[in-house]
């Protein structure tokens, strides 16, 4: 059985590690409140400001959950996340960076997929295994959760960040999970996440 | 010269979100890329974007790029020699 090893939530100005109140703010809007996550937990990684929202998020996710782990081969560890909006908020500000004088963004254009956030967590954490992003309506937690089991049986991965990470206008969402093949932890059911979820 | 200068350095913190830089931190002379400020290849796109959308100056030989941009004074010298507007 796949266990749950740490969990983190980030939303509406707080962030939970573990079910556990880590940081707070005044600030609700993502794009401020993620900077300030930032400086709370001090990553020393300025590239994190060049970064779309959805890309900052999911490198916070990823940094509170890859810290203090035991590395595995880069190779065996795995990112499988999904979102409703995509980078649509990213595409919309590329978009205004063309306006009529025409000038696109270089910087903003890299970032116009939603595949771009795992790469980013690849490059920091050097992680070399399979990744997938999903979009769908909702949290498919039964699909990501299935998806992620399948992979490790077939794939040898052994550990894995899975969840999921929407950001649109000011806010963000964030539910990200460091799932390991077996080991302790909680165990990795359906239920276990939808009430893990805060 | 000196008033482009610190300009310039707004602008390149502005458009590269160099995130609790202030133009003091830049010397004049320091490498933009690699020891310098340590920009990459997109934030060289950006620097190419800056000088035609501010100056109005439309970089043509690729190869010019490495001497312009090796440091925000070679940058500013060929803003003065070159600019539109």
């Amino acid at each position: 059985m796949s266990v749950i090893r740490k969990y983190c939530c980030i939303h509406a100005g707080k962030c939970f590690l573990d079910g556990a109140l880590l940081f707070q703010s005044e600030q609700e809007k993502a794009k401020e409140f993620l900077a300030e996550l930032y400086r709370e937990i001090k990553p020393g990684y300025p590239k994190f400001f060049k970064m779309d929202v959805l890309a900052k998020a999911g490198f916070l996710a990823a940094e509170l959950l890859m810290k203090g782990t035991e590395p595995v081969d880069d190779r065996k560890t795995g990112l499988f996340f999904a979102n409703a909006c995509s980078c649509l908020d990213t595409d919309r500000h590329y978009q205004d960076t063309i306006g009529e004088a025409y000038f696109p963004s270089p910087s903003v254009f890299v970032y116009t997929l939603p595949n771009i956030v795992l790469g980013e967590i690849c490059i920091r954490h050097r992680i070399f295994g399979e990744n997938t992003f999903f979009v769908a309506p909702e949290f498919p937690v039964s699909q990501l959760r299935r998806y992620t089991e399948q992979v490790f049986a077939d794939s040898g991965l052994e550990r894995a960040l899975v969840g999921w990470l929407e950001c649109e206008g000011n806010t963000c969402e964030v539910m990200a999970l460091l799932v390991e093949k077996q080991g302790e932890g909680i165990e990795f059911t359906d239920e276990n996440i939808n009430r893990l979820k805060r | 010269m000196e008033e482009l200068i610190v300009k310039l350095k707004n602008e390149i913190i502005d458009v590269l979100n160099l995130e609790g830089m202030a133009p003091e931190d830049i010397a004049d002379d320091a490498p933009l890329f690699g020891e310098g400020l340590g920009l990459d290849s997109i934030d060289a796109l950006e620097l190419i974007v800056l000088m035609e959308k501010n100056y109005g100056i439309k970089l043509k030989d690729p190869n010019e790029g490495k001497a312009i941009f090796r440091s925000v004074k070679t940058m500013a010298d060929y803003i003065e020699k070159n600019r539109k507007f």
